[in-house]
């Protein structure tokens, strides 16, 4: 829900960097949204192609991957996905924060709760 | 930062690794070093619009104001009634409006620190946006985070929102007296919850009456 303000920094830091490169062109921007968080990819996408327009980043090449969660356990080394618990009744996926290993609830959440702009290619003169 | 050169000589990959919710973090952690100086516990409580998020605090005011000094942070897109409804259980209040914002973050927080003597208190309840889905992202630096959620939001609210809970200390159940009237089994959200985190603290509530305050106060351990 709060796409538009995070589409709004992320293209700000953008253009920012091109500008202090005196790039001719944005040509493409990679993003990483972490799954616990609570961004939309789809609609990140949408409003930076709104934010882009009529700047030096118009077209470029959006790359927005959403990053599976991953977690730790401190008890028995165990390093993974964090595991999602499924019920065909309603379709529904629950994500549950224990280990899958030795079911402890003392786990550290290590991945998915960013959103990073990992690199950005510029054309410049 | 990395500055790669292409073999066109024209074309830079740049490496930002730049983490737009870190900002928000970093932020919170500040807010958390400067209550930890001031010996104040902070408690952030997040929920729905209408899941009795103004009324646990009120219950919580009420009930440990004679062993704690209190204050509140009330936020509200624009109006003053959830500060003003604190303000009449005996706390000190600061109201902070977000405007169009859906959640409360670490720099609104901070703004209303100032306004706020740290010295006079020693437990802060700050109460985000009726929102279960941004508050999530923006820690604000509290010690504990409660999410309230009623049973008139219907039986598959946990199953839908899930990762709210992830970050959550404990959870109040609220409205649990008119649970029969939605056809929502208590017991069931509660075991949904336990199953998204093992361990959670659920107390099971109803603040129109204040049954089942004790429970979370002993779930917050205050």
């Amino acid at each position: 829900m709060h796409e538009l303000a995070t589409s709004e920094a992320i293209a700000d830091v953008v253009l920012e960097e091109a500008a202090k490169r005196e790039a001719k062109k944005v040509l493409s921007v990679q993003i990483e949204i972490g799954g616990l968080s609570f961004l939309n990819p789809e609609q990140v996408r949408f409003w930076l192609e709104i934010k882009f327009e009529e700047t030096i980043a118009h077209g470029a090449k959006l790359d927005i991957k959403l990053i599976p969660p991953e977690i730790s356990c401190p008890g028995c080394g165990y390093k993974g996905t964090l595991e999602m618990k499924d019920d065909p009744v309603y379709h529904f996926v629950l994500p549950s924060l224990s280990c899958p290993l030795c079911g402890s609830s003392k786990v550290v959440v290590e991945k998915g709760r960013g959103c990073t702009v990992n690199r950005i290619k510029l054309l410049c003169p | 930062m990395k500055v790669v050169e292409s073999d066109e000589g024209e074309i830079l990959d740049i490496e930002l690794n730049e983490d737009f919710l870190r900002r928000n973090r970093e932020l919170a952690e500040e807010n958390r070093k400067l209550l930890d100086q001031h010996n104040v516990r902070a408690i952030d409580v997040m929920g729905s619009i209408g899941s009795g998020k103004t009324s646990l605090i009120m219950h919580l005011v009420t009930r440990l104001s004679g062993r704690h000094k209190i204050a509140a942070i009330a936020g509200d897109l624009t109006t003053t009634i959830d500060a003003e409804r604190i303000s009449s259980s005996g706390a000190n209040v600061i109201e902070v409006n977000t405007g169009r914002e859906c959640h409360l973050d670490a720099n609104l927080v901070r703004k209303a620190f100032s306004e706020l003597n740290l010295e006079e208190i020693d437990l802060l309840f700050i109460e985000n946006v009726g929102n279960l889905i941004c508050p999530a992202d923006f820690p604000l630096g509290a010690h504990q985070r409660v999410v309230v959620i009623s049973v008139t939001e219907g039986p598959y609210m946990v199953v839908k929102h899930p990762f709210i809970f992830i970050d959550a200390d404990a959870v109040a159940i609220n409205k649990i007296d008119l649970s029969q009237a939605m056809g929502v089994k208590v017991e069931q959200l509660e075991q949904q919850l336990l199953v998204i985190k093992p361990g959670l603290k659920v107390a099971k509530t109803n603040f129109m009456t204040g049954e089942g305050t004790e429970g979370l106060i002993e779930a917050l351990g205050l």
